[in-house]
């Protein structure tokens, strides 16, 4: 059995079964023709045979090749999601330079680029950013704890 | 004629042509970098594109594709990894030709056979999307409604993996396009009541997350971080590639027919165009049995194929709205963004722009000769750069290019959700290209199903009265057929299995 696309076959049939009972509930226009909830509810009925057929299809599947990423890799991957969560919530206070070099010079010696050089490339590079973005192209970027 | 002088006025203005040189230079620095994509680079271009005038903006992607689709044939060559999935269908042959130490003969034919179908696809393109314009005048929500559908059926069934993976895939896209407030009553759908949302899901930074952060998540877990490559050999390339391209015109003039084929058929992309043409390549050629193994016929054919496709997807783009992949969608993206709304009205209203943009095809394929052989020189330079330096830059740009957008974190995490969505749907095997088109398309569908349901105040037939929406319905029930008639007989074949074994 293919794990994967037997689990994904039951999220589908999941969220489509629930895309549907959403939408079966949105409001109909005046004269009786459907509104809002017509195509949501094709879509989400959709989405649940596919759903089914998935799963049936996983049943009959051989066995997925083994798990191709490494744990380590697995981990920096998620570091890389990480870092992104972290500058949405530190940005604002922190400001865009201050974040950005963290998560610059983090991300590129955990990923294995020397101490030294993630340390010269980080804010380097986070401030070539901010010439860009925020002088050239005038994007208003968090100023924070510089400000 | 004074059309054509005007556009030249327009594109020679100096900040018009720096604009161009640097997204040519942006263009093959992304396509000749492996894990990088010329739809990432797009994706990656539409804040800056927000700034410049239209002419500029349009001339630089254009040249930007051009030159990227090319590039991304070099770490195809050189290191297995096509720059970008038009490149996947020769991958095979240009690899094994670059081990046989022909890797900058290679390179070379790529070069001069991408700028012969470039230059194939703009004339088809300056010609045919006035002609189709013309025609398209007389179409119809019911038209427009099977146009959308078939562009759909297209990108889910025709030269995806599987069919059922790539429906999925379109529902999802689908589903996406539908958050937000609705057209017939402003009723906010799936918004939980998030105020970002009653726009709907940002596209932009979507198309971020999906081709710029998934790649570099992509790249991140494949804990590759130096990439080994074949060296180029040191014998000059130009007249030998010149003398190949010769030999195999008849081939190249195939290839960029496929090309202009599929870029015209909405919902099909370059990637399709250069598969497409590989598989007719090896169906007529004289030696099948080097196909996969180092064929130089197959090269030329589909890579002509795959650049002839990029001007011609314009033509479904600027005429119907219709775009026929991620790149396209993008463009249709910065269109509406520049207030020229497609349809046969802006080939009219804003015909000096559009001529402007077939003169930046001309330029842009011209200049991809002397432009891309440099490129074809400094490669091994490019593949020296560090991929731990340069996976967290380019992460780093995701978020300030989603957040330029419209200075929103919301949508840096719209952009983060859809980065991590598109890997895992790559790794379970799903399609992820047919997401855009359904995003994109999604409105499009349910607008002119609405409008086309209220018109024929339920009379279905209403729907294939017209001839054209009768011949759109047809041909969209052959795409289904495909895949229909693959799963019949499945079903048939594993019915005989039991009922053998029993």
């Amino acid at each position: 059995m293919n794990a994967g696309e037997t689990a994904a076959g039951l999220l589908l049939l999941a969220l489509g079964a629930y895309v549907s009972a959403t939408a079966s509930r949105f409001p109909h226009l005046a004269t009786g023709y459907p509104g809002p909830g017509l195509f949501p509810q094709v879509l989400g009925v959709l989405l649940a045979v596919q759903g089914i057929a998935l799963v049936a299809a996983g049943f009959r599947g051989s066995d997925p090749p083994s798990f191709p990423w490494t744990r380590r890799d697995l981990f920096n991957g998620f570091l890389v999601v990480l870092a992104v969560g972290v500058y949405v919530v530190a940005s604002p206070r922190l400001g865009f330079l201050v974040t950005s070099a963290l998560v610059l010079t983090g991300l590129m010696a955990r990923l294995g680029a020397g101490l030294g050089r993630s340390l010269l490339l980080g804010p380097a590079l986070a401030g070539a950013l901010y010439l860009l973005f925020g002088k050239v192209l005038r994007v208003p970027l968090p100023p924070g704890l510089l400000g | 004629m004074d059309a054509v002088t005007r556009a030249v006025g327009l594109l020679s203005q100096p900040d018009v042509l720096l604009v161009v040189l640097l997204a040519a230079v942006y263009g093959l620095f992304v396509g000749a970098m492996p894990g990088l994509t010329v739809t990432m680079a797009v994706a990656l271009f539409v804040p800056f594109a927000m700034f410049l005038n239209p002419v500029p903006a349009l001339a630089a992607i254009v040249t930007l594709q051009a030159m990227g689709i090319f590039a991304g044939d070099i770490p195809a060559a050189l290191v297995r990894m096509p720059g970008t999935p038009a490149s996947a269908a020769y991958v095979d042959d240009s690899f094994a030709l670059s081990q046989q130490g022909k890797a900058r003969l290679v390179l070379a034919v790529d070069v001069l056979a991408s700028s012969f179908g470039g230059l194939l696809g703009a004339a088809a393109l300056m010609v045919g999307a006035p002609l189709l314009a013309e025609w398209a005048l007389g179409f119809s929500s019911f038209e427009y409604f099977w146009l959308a559908v078939l562009g759909l059926s297209s990108t889910a069934f025709i030269a995806t993996g599987s069919p059922l993976k790539g429906a999925v895939s379109v529902t999802l896209g689908l589903l996406l396009a539908t958050v937000g407030i609705d057209i017939t009553l402003g009723f906010p759908r799936f918004t939980f009541g998030i105020p970002e949302l009653l726009d709907g899901v940002g596209f932009i930074p979507a198309m971020i997350g999906l081709f710029g952060f998934s790649e570099v998540l992509r790249g991140v877990l494949s804990g590759r971080m130096q990439l080994a490559y074949a060296p180029l050999e040191p014998e000059p390339a130009f007249v030998p590639a010149l003398r190949i391209l010769w030999r195999y015109r008849l081939q190249a003039l195939r290839g960029g027919l496929v090309g202009l084929v599929t870029g015209v058929l909405p919902g099909a992309g370059a990637d399709i165009g250069a598969w497409l043409a590989y598989g007719v390549s090896r169906k007529f050629s004289k030696e099948p049995q080097r196909y996969g193994r180092g064929s130089m016929e197959a090269i030329v054919e589909s890579g002509v194929a795959n650049n002839s496709d990029l001007a011609a997807e314009w033509i479904p783009t600027l005429v119907f709205g219709i775009p026929g992949d991620s790149f396209t969608a993008v463009v249709l993206g910065i269109l509406m963004m520049k207030g020229m709304r497609p349809g046969p009205a802006v080939l009219h209203d804003y015909r000096d722009v559009l001529v402007a943009i077939y003169l930046a095809f001309i330029l842009a394929n011209v200049l991809m000769v002397p432009f891309g052989f440099a490129a074809i020189r400094a490669s091994s330079h490019l593949l020296r750069v560090p991929r731990n330096v340069l996976l967290p830059a380019i992460a780093m740009v995701c978020v300030v290019g989603s957040y330029a957008i419209n200075n929103s974190l919301f949508d840096v995490g719209v952009m983060l959700v859809m980065g991590v969505a598109g890997l895992l749907l790559e790794a379970l095997g799903f399609p992820v290209a047919p997401v855009v088109l359904g995003m994109v398309l999604g409105p499009l569908v349910e607008q002119n199903f609405m409008i086309s349901l209220i018109k024929s105040e339920g009379a279905w037939v209403q729907f294939v009265a017209r001839p054209v929406s009768l011949a759109l319905a047809v041909l969209t029930a052959l795409v289904w057929a495909l895949p229909a008639a693959g799963f019949v007989r499945g079903l048939a074949a594993r019915l005989r299995a039991t009922a053998g074994a029993a």
